[in-house]
């Protein structure tokens, strides 16, 4: 028996990032579920290109980053791979794993293979490994991926499916946000109900809201995700909505809800930008974050060039992480000069809404 | 998780309901020539020399104060050996052998209560000094330096929370001797002219309260409040207790006393009773040796300079004797652990802890931020530490590492098992 020379404290609470990690997956779970039972093969195929490359790029870089130590003999590609693999802990399986599942989900059902590939391999290579791998990132893997492939191929992604759950073409061809950028008269109480439970066209795991909100509850009983971020980014999104559906429509209330529940706010908020990695630090940091992203993604949609904005401004905000986080300015405790920015930056967006539309 | 860490998984269980053991006559009893607050001194004694309870064998220098080492035992001086002191030190320590007859020293006699009540405050900080009774929590802060303060005190806070986990020993002593914290709290009000003395004690426990209250019906006459503060951890830390006593916010730096508010602990608080009733220093303390590498946790009322050697073979040794131990004197969110279990039982020394050991291994940190929620100060560590990592002193400043009180939460409620406390310390290092 040895007694063990150890810094206080000597005890550590039980949790882990590997518990997080799986509780991301679990809340997941609903969604998958529902994306496959929707829209079938197509989901099938998406997910697995999507979960095997960016399993092999995780692993490649792995196998580069731990390199044994030389002792003056070559050392074999097999026995590079093996050490590699003695090198390689859960979360070089859990966060790729989940980086794929997410991008998979905010792809189009059936979308060509290569599509998936190239978004599913820039978004953990660029988006990810080239910084270091875990904790290291700046960006959020999943929206950079789908980012690249809307400019990539833009148009080519053509949201088409007929839903074999519910036997019903859904709108084919456009989102319901692409619909509603046809035409404004779309939008009524039945439209919300289809929006709510998912009987729309879509990304694979946004279309059911209902699933998403219950991985969110499950993440906020679990504490594994920040509800700060969500409910900031979702309230802020929804009041610049209210007032542009002043603007623009008879019922505001219905063109909000229409907002929120359709495109990927709702999955991007519960599990994009609630990723602790690219997110600040701080209480009111996340708010701040939060309200950033909600800003950014309805000012997109209101008066962007895509109908769908949500991962690119989740990626603009992961930008803004640095600077909330900046020593001089960041603080864990709320005062009123929060409040007075956060204020500011919903006033210029609704003003904006308001005299720009 | 991400969330604010509070509570931590309470442990104290395994020994606060059981008796205390007495252990007050060990064969050697050793006595600390320097601490941690005095680093030179004096012996006034030599090998062969007969001492009684009370005498004083020495005297420590401190670096604004002098504080006599008393005799615990009455017995014969054998001489000096070298032991672990609790701040984790090789010191010399002066061994004596006891006679077992308990003789007082002259020097201990008992005052009336007439007499006492003629003692002005700084009366009594002349007796405390010369029975050097120090804070007794561990801080081991001259007591009756905070007997000389010239702010007007208003409140008297006892602080019987001990919210570290694991530990009992002030639970025990709530629990058995509250009689003598309550003459100890007469003392100190008639001292400091205070309004009224609380007692904090965590919500939870319903049996200190019970004993508490009951023995405060005796003293009807003393303006005694018990209140029963939070669960969480750090309550114990003064400025949290001291809001959840009395709803005062102290910023970091200030003496409470400014503020009309002087604080003791529990112990203290009897050593005091003792020091000015019968003019005798602390000789014994209540000790607890607990976790869950040791066979029964026990709590023990020991004689002060008991070797823990001797009271861990009391508790039937250790637990799975192949297996890698941490051995940690005070609590396990902030204790100092030991590489020998060669230590003494010093009046400071609250409690032994020895815990199996687990290895954790560091995963890279994902910000997940909950040491930022938990830190009671609301610092970030996490800033700090990539601060310190980047060797940016600039950032460690303005991010406030000196106020950091190193209370643990941070590395305790890490997801990746970052010690990101030990980067506090080496931060706080760093700007010196």
């Amino acid at each position: 028996m040895r007694l063990i020379k150890e810094n206080s404290p000597h005890i550590n609470k039980d949790s882990s990032v590997k518990r997080m990690m799986l509780d991301v997956l679990i809340a997941l779970v609903p969604v998958v579920i529902y994306s496959i039972v929707q829209f079938g093969f197509g989901a099938v195929s998406v997910l697995l290109i999507s979960i095997a490359s960016m399993l092999l790029c995780e692993f490649i870089f792995v196998f580069l980053t731990n390199k044994k130590p030389y002792d003056g003999t070559k050392q074999k590609f097999i026995d590079r791979i093996k050490y590699a693999k003695s090198k390689a802990t859960i979360n070089n399986i859990l966060t790729p794993l989940i980086s794929a599942v997410i991008f998979a989900m905010i792809m189009p059902a059936g979308a060509k293979w290569y599509y998936t590939l190239v978004g599913a391999v820039s978004g953990i290579v660029l988006g990810k490994l080239v910084f270091g791998g875990l904790g290291g990132n700046i960006f959020n893997p999943a929206a950079l991926g789908r980012v690249i492939t809307m400019v990539c191929f833009g148009s080519n992604i053509a949201y088409s499916s007929v839903s074999p759950l519910f036997g019903v073409d859904v709108m084919s061809g456009a989102t319901p946000l692409g619909a509603l950028a046809n035409d404004l008269a779309v939008v009524n109480f039945d439209t919300i109900k289809n929006l709510f439970i998912g009987t729309v066209s879509g990304s694979m795991g946004e279309v059911s809201k209902i699933c998403i909100l219950a991985g969110g509850i499950y993440l906020i009983i679990r504490r594994s995700a920040d509800f700060r971020v969500m409910l900031s980014m979702i309230l802020s999104f929804a009041l610049v909505m209210l007032f542009a559906g002043i603007k623009l429509t008879d019922n505001s209330v219905i063109f909000m809800l229409y907002q929120v529940l359709s495109g990927g706010l709702l999955f991007g908020a519960i599990f994009m930008a609630t990723d602790p990695v690219t997110s600040p630090v701080t209480r009111p940091g996340r708010i701040t974050f939060g309200i950033m992203i909600g800003l950014i993604s309805a000012l997109i949609r209101l008066v962007g060039a895509y109908p769908e904005g949500v991962a690119f401004a989740i990626l603009i905000s992961n930008m803004f992480v640095p600077v909330i986080d900046y020593y001089k300015w960041s603080t864990n405790k709320y005062s009123w000069k929060h409040f007075l920015i956060w204020g500011l930056m919903i006033a210029i967006v609704v003003v904006i809404v308001i005299f720009g539309l | 998780m991400i969330e604010k860490t509070r509570g931590i998984k309470d442990i104290r269980k395994l020994t606060k309901s059981l008796p205390t053991i007495r252990y007050v006559d060990p064969e050697y009893v050793y006595l600390a020539v320097t601490n941690a607050r005095c680093g030179t001194s004096e012996i006034y004694c030599k090998p062969g020399d007969y001492v009684k309870i009370g005498t004083v064998i020495g005297m420590r220098h401190g670096g604004y104060f002098d504080q006599p080492i008393h005799s615990t035992v009455s017995g014969t001086i054998v001489g000096t050996v070298k032991k672990f002191h609790r701040a984790g030190k090789m010191v010399d320590f002066i061994q004596i052998k006891n006679d077992m007859k308990n003789t007082f020293d002259e020097s201990v006699h008992e005052r009336t209560d007439e007499e006492i009540s003629k003692l002005t405050k700084d009366e009594m900080a002349e007796i405390i000094k010369n029975c050097a009774v120090v804070g007794m929590g561990g801080s081991s802060f001259p007591t009756y330096i905070k007997f000389q303060t010239k702010d007007p005190i208003k409140y008297i806070l006892l602080n019987g929370i001990e919210c570290e986990p694991y530990l009992s020993s002030d639970h025990r002593l709530m629990m058995e001797m509250p009689d003598r914290i309550m003459i100890g709290i007469k003392y100190c009000l008639q001292a400091f002219k205070a309004e009224k003395a609380i007692i904090c004690i965590k919500k939870k426990y319903d049996d200190i309260y019970e004993v508490l209250d009951a023995v405060r019906q005796r003293y009807p006459e003393l303006p005694i409040e018990i209140a029963r503060v939070g669960n969480f951890y750090p309550q114990g830390w003064e400025i949290a207790m001291i809001k959840s006593a009395l709803g005062i916010d102290i910023p970091s730096g200030v003496l409470p006393a400014k503020y009309g508010i002087m604080n003791f602990n529990v112990a203290t608080v009897v050593g005091i009773f003792k020091a000015i009733k019968y003019n005798l220093p602390v000789v014994k303390r209540y000790f607890t040796l607990t976790g869950d590498g040791i066979k029964f946790p026990q709590n023990f009322r020991v004689r002060v300079g008991t070797s823990v050697q001797e009271l861990i073979k009391l508790c039937g040794g250790y637990v799975d004797e192949d297996k890698d131990k941490v051995f940690i004197l005070g609590g396990p969110m902030m204790g100092v652990s030991h590489v020998r279990d060669d230590v003494i039982v010093t009046r400071t020394v609250t409690s032994v802890i020895i815990l199996n050991h687990h290895e954790y291994t560091e995963e890279p940190c994902v910000r997940c931020a909950s040491c930022v929620y938990s830190c009671p100060v609301g610092l970030q560590p996490v800033s700090i530490m990539n601060a310190y990592k980047a060797n940016d002193k600039d950032a460690i400043i303005k991010l406030g590492v000196k106020k950091c009180i190193e209370c643990g939460l941070c590395s305790y409620s890490c997801t990746s098992k970052i010690p990101v406390t030990e980067y506090m310390r080496k931060a706080k290092k760093l700007i010196k």
